[in-house]
């Protein structure tokens, strides 16, 4: 446990320095603020295009459309912002042979991956909380905000956001360069987006977390559907973890 | 006009402070830079301060070597 602590004391410490936590924090709290902007005065960008003589009757925005545009830039930007800012998390060490120290003095491999894991887990969570917070605050301030199926639609997201993390762990641990963490997190997202074109499939996708929280929030579709997708993410999560400790273990440095 | 403004000066002002915020930290790391992984110094100063909140974004993740006291 000592290790644990003293190696994930390191490891935020090195993206301290390397400012990537503030980067992150930076571009989620941007993102918290820009989504309720957008939707905002997307009525407006809409009617400045001015199509002559062509009346659009564009409703009032609302909470809804401030949520709406927080998923759709967190998903994207986000998401692809953190893939970025971490993938080398695994790959800059092996490939630039800092480890070895350690593992030579009794440092474990286990810890390295789990506390790279927790320490990105971490900012990931701070990041996201900060978003959510800030675009909250902002939407309870435009808006009335009521939600369907309350805070549990942002836990969606949350968890996709660790099943990347774990990706690109399992992705540097195999590769040794951040070029494996970035295409086995895009070769991921790919087979789930072909994965998407299968209905049936819908419900078990873990893609569905974060592009199910139209539905939830409009309430068109209850939670219960989506929880085997949510089950399936955690159980990728923890063999993805397994699996880039084994490799780890076998691993000539 | 002004008007307008009040109603998303809210919005503007944490914006524009993250995006001085940001700017800050890139030129004070760039000036503070001798090595880098991509580009030069005049150009990263250039890309921070042109383009709004992504340049800075950009120069810390490809621009700055994380490395550059190793060797």
């Amino acid at each position: 446990m000592k290790q644990f602590n003293v190696f994930l004391h390191k490891e935020i410490t090195e993206n301290l320095r390397t400012y990537k936590s503030q980067i992150l924090i930076a571009v989620f709290l941007l993102l918290g603020i820009i989504s309720p902007l957008l939707a905002k005065l997307l009525p407006e960008i809409i009617g400045s295009i001015g199509l002559d003589g062509l009346a659009i009757a564009l409703p009032e925005p609302t909470a809804l459309d401030a949520w709406t545009q927080f998923f759709h830039n967190v998903s994207q930007m986000g998401l692809l912002c953190m893939v970025i800012l971490f993938s080398g998390l695994m790959a800059n060490e092996l490939a630039h042979g800092t480890l070895i120290n350690l593992l030579a003095k009794g440092l474990s491999r286990t810890t390295v991956i789990l506390a790279k894991f927790a320490s990105a887990s971490l900012q990931w969570t701070l990041a996201y909380l900060l978003c959510l917070g800030t675009c909250a605050l902002y939407t309870a301030f435009y808006w009335s905000a009521s939600l369907h199926h309350g805070w549990l639609v942002f836990g969606g997201l949350w968890l996709f956001g660790e099943l990347l993390i774990a990706l690109m762990i399992f992705g540097g641990t195999l590769s040794s360069s951040f070029y494996g963490s970035l295409s086995l997190c895009a070769g991921a997202i790919i087979l789930f987006t072909l994965l998407s074109l299968f209905p049936d499939a819908v419900s078990l996708n873990p893609l569905s977390l974060t592009s199910s929280t139209q539905a939830l929030l409009t309430n068109s579709q209850s939670i219960t559907y989506y929880l085997p997708a949510y089950g399936i993410t955690a159980v990728l999560i923890a063999s993805f973890l397994l699996g880039s400790i084994w490799l780890f273990k076998k691993k000539p440095l | 006009m002004f008007e307008t403004l009040k109603t998303y000066l809210p919005f503007i002002i944490p914006l524009l402070l993250i995006q001085l915020a940001l700017m800050g930290a890139a030129i004070y790391s760039i000036l503070h830079q001798r090595h880098f992984r991509t580009g030069n110094k005049a150009l990263w100063i250039a890309v921070s301060i042109l383009v709004n909140i992504i340049g800075p974004v950009l120069y810390f993740t490809l621009g700055r070597d994380d490395h550059a006291g190793d060797y």
